[in-house]
């Protein structure tokens, strides 16, 4: 299988401090990967190293290429999710595909394909009867879908989501899971910061436990939640 | 209700002339407009040319000029800075230009050439706009651009009083207060010539920046994750709030409140969208200033009124409004 992601040695330092220590990290396409650990150790940070967001040392395949390959590669859906210009669900996604993906394109048939792919994009994650409402209007989990929505426009292989249940009550939580583990059974990879470490384990399939910058541990959610791997990743 | 682009730019389009219209017919005396249009033509020179051609055009597209460029900075500022409450008067970038051209005055520049002023105003609306988007670009929340923009207005004012204060010349301090209150009145085709060309150029720096706030409405680390430019963003910006903020400033003193009020009138029409926001507020702004311009002509008031007063008294309500309407 085809890595989707690939780090080798990534780093972050900030003022001196390392945020994220030397980090070398495969991910297969189709994996969904939960980040986890203490708020600080460095979950979002790897994340935005790892698509070239923020500067840092090491090699990441993402991060390596020139800004519009990295948005062809990677989508990013980010933890703050406060919209300032109230626009409808359709016009928001219709920024990127106008912006990004349909940029060089003639206007010929521009805004069908561009209403094509917002529809194909609100199917995927649910949301098509949306698609009309204004962002202002959207619950905290609508607005999250709505936003995967928007990454998914971009039809890269790899989604990252900081924090997507954030500010979410159970309902949405388990909505905006199931969300991500059917985008990861099409193929698509999926890596996530959460802090629901015990709602999130069954939709994820792998984990990387996560502490003062340093991967400690990796492998199925099953085994990182045993007693012994949680108070390694939890405890100090 | 968004409009077809079309219909809504010829809509815009007749309301302007008819505006202009209006501009040139109303005033203290009454001419006939069209026999002082040709006049030229034939080589004369009635009082109803003169009050035309001299008095009322360069006024009448100085106040085109005034709206059409703040409405631009105050579009591309709220764009930018993701908040409705941003406007050059607002954050601070007007009353630094009026500084600048104040500053030009008080130390003697203005005497040595016509253009010291504008590269004054220019100046300091530029550091104004740099200082307001470096300290934000760190700043959390959305009301601190605003507390930002009032302690980069206050400290310009707090300079501008010192100078009308140590100032011992009349002329200079009647000067000084011409600035700070804003007025298109003794405005003459120089001012015309000078403002225009550096609010067209303004205007194509901030144009250029449309669809990077586009893109910026889903956030700066999202827009920069699907390619935009951020720190071009921010120079396109930059630059173009300093050229059209410092040239206006320069000429007609401080006009609050155009760039505020217009994006919000603007904004159901197009969608939210700040492209087209950025797109249709000029042409509604200099209309705006263009109405202001012929109330304070028809208001019954022994001297004139000046545009800035006017338009702070009709804008500040508005901010008010939009700042309470922000906490729930």
């Amino acid at each position: 299988m085809p890595h989707s992601i690939k780090t080798s040695n990534l780093s972050v330092t900030l003022n001196g401090a390392q945020l994220v220590q030397p980090t070398t990290l495969s991910v297969n396409s189709g994996e969904a990967v939960g980040i986890i650990g203490l708020n600080g150790a460095g979950k979002s940070t790897l994340m935005k190293a790892i698509i070239g967001l923020i500067p840092h040392q090491g090699f990441s395949n993402i991060s390596s290429q020139n800004s519009e390959d990295r948005a062809r590669l990677s989508a990013w859906v980010p933890q703050t999710r406060e919209i300032v210009w109230d626009v409808s669900v359709e016009t928001l996604l219709g920024f990127t595909l106008r912006n990004f993906r349909y940029q060089n394109e003639s206007n010929v048939n521009l805004s069908d394909k561009i209403n094509f792919s917002i529809k194909d994009a609100l199917l995927a994650t649910n949301t098509s009867k949306l698609s009309n409402r204004n962002i202002g209007s959207l619950s905290g989990g609508e607005l999250t879908s709505v936003l995967i929505a928007r990454a998914l426009v971009q039809q890269t292989s790899t989604i990252f989501l900081d924090e997507p249940l954030a500010s979410l009550d159970p309902v949405q939580k388990i909505s905006v899971l199931s969300l991500i583990q059917e985008l990861s059974k099409t193929g698509i990879t999926v890596i996530a910061s959460l802090h629901d470490v015990e709602i999130a384990q069954s939709y994820f399939t792998r984990f990387l436990g996560i502490k003062a910058g340093k991967v400690v541990a990796d492998g199925s959610p099953n085994r990182l939640l045993s007693k012994n791997h949680f108070k390694e990743i939890f405890l100090c | 209700m968004p409009l077809d682009p079309r219909k809504l730019s010829s809509f815009i389009l007749i309301l302007l002339v008819i505006g202009s219209y209006a501009s040139l017919q109303i005033g203290h005396v009454e001419i006939d407009l069209f026999a002082a249009i040709i006049s030229p033509l034939y080589g004369e020179t009635t009082p109803d040319a003169i009050i035309l051609w001299d008095l009322r055009m360069p006024r009448t597209l100085m106040c085109l000029i005034v709206g059409f460029g703040l409405g631009m900075a105050g579009a591309g500022l709220q764009g930018f800075l993701r908040n409705p409450l941003a406007e050059p008067s607002v954050v601070g970038i007007s009353s630094a230009a009026a500084l600048g051209a104040v500053l030009s005055i008080g130390l003697g520049f203005s005497a040595l050439g016509l253009y010291y002023t504008p590269a004054f105003s220019l100046g300091f609306a530029a550091i104004a706009s740099w200082a307001l988007i470096k300290l934000t670009s760190k700043a959390a929340s959305k009301h601190s651009v605003i507390l930002i923009g009032v302690g980069i207005s206050s400290l310009s004012g707090a300079f501008t009083t010192l100078i009308l204060s140590l100032s011992e010349n009349p002329f200079a301090i009647n000067e000084i207060v011409f600035w700070m209150l804003g007025s298109v009145t003794d405005v003459s085709y120089h001012h015309v010539l000078m403002s225009a060309p550096l609010v067209m150029l303004g205007s194509f720096f901030l144009l250029r920046a449309a669809n990077g706030l586009d893109l910026l409405t889903l956030g700066e680390e999202t827009a920069t994750s699907i390619g935009a430019n951020i720190p071009k963003l921010r120079r396109d910006i930059l630059v173009g709030t300093a050229l059209t903020v410092g040239s206006i400033t320069s000429v007609v003193g401080i006009v609050g409140f155009v760039g505020l009020v217009t994006p919000h009138i603007v904004r159901p029409f197009v969608k939210h969208e700040p492209r087209k926001t950025l797109i249709w507020t000029p042409p509604i702004a200099a209309l705006l200033v263009l109405i202001s311009d012929i109330a304070i002509r028809l208001l019954p008031t022994a001297s004139e009124i000046k545009l800035g007063v006017l338009t702070a008294l009709l804008g500040t309500p508005f901010f008010l409004y939009l700042v309470s309407k922000q906490r729930n």
